[in-house]
């Protein structure tokens, strides 16, 4: 790509001689428009979760890194993602999440259009009523669908549609957590809480892959989940993090618990992982709840984390674990609010002219390098076209 | 209903956007002009009601667009 240049070359050297990416890819308008291509609209990016969109006819609409998107719940069991700009003059078509009985009417002209996307009415077309212009084929015309996939309820989709099918491009982190695979229930309102933070996207994968953090800054998450009990896990072009050997159950204080997801192998009983899958999403596997965050780029400097609890039972069919629900969710607010000065200071630091990518600690920070490695192929890769 | 009154309320409906309202209202008053036998206002008119009675999902929306079908004016 002409006009940017960031020089990739000792962040594609192995791990002991590689520096991070350099300060462009967090600061600078050009490299982040190129990211945005190359990282992001080209591979499968998590933009929202499938309760956005609890009925039939829900629509959310979603920019993402300024495209703008609407998640329909088109079907009882199906999700759609178009582009939410309509085929007549580009008028933004939904602003606001909503219900949608009918079909979705452009605010401009009044173009309407189905949930699957068909384009049903073009009032005054030809003329004051008249509908019909013998240039204007409808078929040709309906919304533009984007490839979308509900994964552990956090709804994906490929922008630019060259990526492969989602299942493709997640064997490895389907087949890895092939037993967790059971439905997922939203915990509800607290349970679902954005963080709106100064730094770029990359920082916050970066933090969520290591846990060489964790004493400094969890030292309560330390005192029972400690550094010599964590492993890596790297799985390079696909997804990074860290995994625990001590994972302790959250109980009320009559020893009160989330049931577990059902059929889990022995390892999950004090294992848990935590894994960064690119771009945009950090995953937890539990044995007795799980969550998602994903990231929205809003620029080079300002990411929306969207953090979203989810349990093995409907919370609505369990009342005597609302207040577990609400404890462990502060709980997490809590424990993921303690990273966010850490990714605004590396932000802020990367303001540093003389800043060079930064060591890493080939040890403790194999996973982080992963993500590194990830991103800077996938640009060097594109601007060698 | 009279043409004015028919008039005042869809006005109204607009303010309040009460889109079920608008299909409805907008279909009497197409229909009127149909009976009048001035079919062009009475398409424009039926348009509208199509559009609206679409958007709130109202089975009405099939009148409206059979009428407008039956002089050439939709698909
Ligand atoms: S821009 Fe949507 S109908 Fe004209
Ligand atoms: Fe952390």
């Amino acid at each position: 790509m002409s006009g940017v240049n960031s020089d990739l070359s000792a962040t594609l050297k192995p791990i002991g001689q590689a520096r991070g990416l350099p300060n462009e890819h967090y600061i600078d308008d050009a490299v982040f428009d190129e990211e945005k291509k190359v990282v992001l609209f080209d591979n499968w990016v998590g933009i929202g979760i499938s309760s956005d969109v609890p009925n039939l006819g829900d629509v959310f609409p979603v920019e993402f890194a300024g495209m703008p998107l609407l998640v329909v719940r088109e079907a009882k069991n199906s999700v759609s993602v178009y582009q939410n700009t309509c085929r007549h003059r580009g008028m933004i078509l939904i602003e606001k999440a909503g219900n949608v009985r009918g079909t979705i009417r452009c605010p401009y002209h009044s173009w309407c259009y189905g949930l699957d996307g068909k384009l049903r009415s073009t009032p005054h077309a030809g003329g004051p009523g008249r509908n019909l212009d013998k240039s204007l084929d409808r078929k040709q015309l309906g919304l533009i669908k984007i490839n979308s996939y509900v994964f552990r309820e956090v709804v994906f989709v490929n922008i630019s549609g060259n990526a492969p099918p989602f299942v493709d491009y997640a064997s490895k982190l389907i087949n890895r957590w092939r037993e967790h695979e059971k439905p997922l229930f939203h915990g509800g309102k607290e349970s679902s809480f954005p963080f709106d933070v100064a730094c770029n996207w990359k920082l916050a994968v970066e933090n969520y892959c290591e846990s060489y953090h964790l004493p400094w800054i969890h030292p309560g998450l330390n005192s029972y989940s400690r550094l010599e009990d964590h492993y890596h896990i790297e799985e390079p072009g696909n997804f990074a993090g860290q995994g625990t050997k001590v994972y302790r159950q959250i109980e009320d204080n009559d020893g009160l618990k989330f049931p577990d997801f059902e059929g889990l192998s022995d390892f999950w009983n004090k294992g848990a992982e935590y894994v960064a899958f690119f771009p945009n999403v950090l995953f937890a596997a539990q044995r007795d709840h799980a969550y998602a965050i994903i990231l929205l780029p809003q620029g080079p400097n300002r990411t929306i984390e969207r953090n979203e609890i989810f349990y093995s039972f409907d919370p609505k069919e369990r009342p005597d674990l609302q207040d577990l629900i609400s404890q462990n969710a502060k709980l997490w607010k809590g424990v993921l609010e303690e990273d966010i000065f850490v990714v605004e200071g590396m932000q802020k630091g990367r303001k540093g002219v003389h800043f060079d990518g930064g060591k890493f600690a080939p040890v403790m920070d194999s996973p982080t390098f992963v993500f590194h490695d990830w991103v800077a192929k996938k640009i060097d890769q594109s601007r060698s076209l | 209903m009279t043409l004015e009154c028919l008039n005042k309320k869809i006005l109204k409906a607009h303010e309040i956007k009460d889109v079920p309202s608008l299909g409805h209202l907008y279909l009497k008053a197409g229909k009127l002009f149909v009976d009048k036998g001035d079919i062009d206002h009475a398409c424009f008119l039926l348009t509208a009601a199509y559009v609206f009675c679409l958007e709130a999902g109202l089975t009405e929306a099939e009148d409206a667009r059979a009428i407008l079908i039956n002089y050439g004016r939709e698909e």
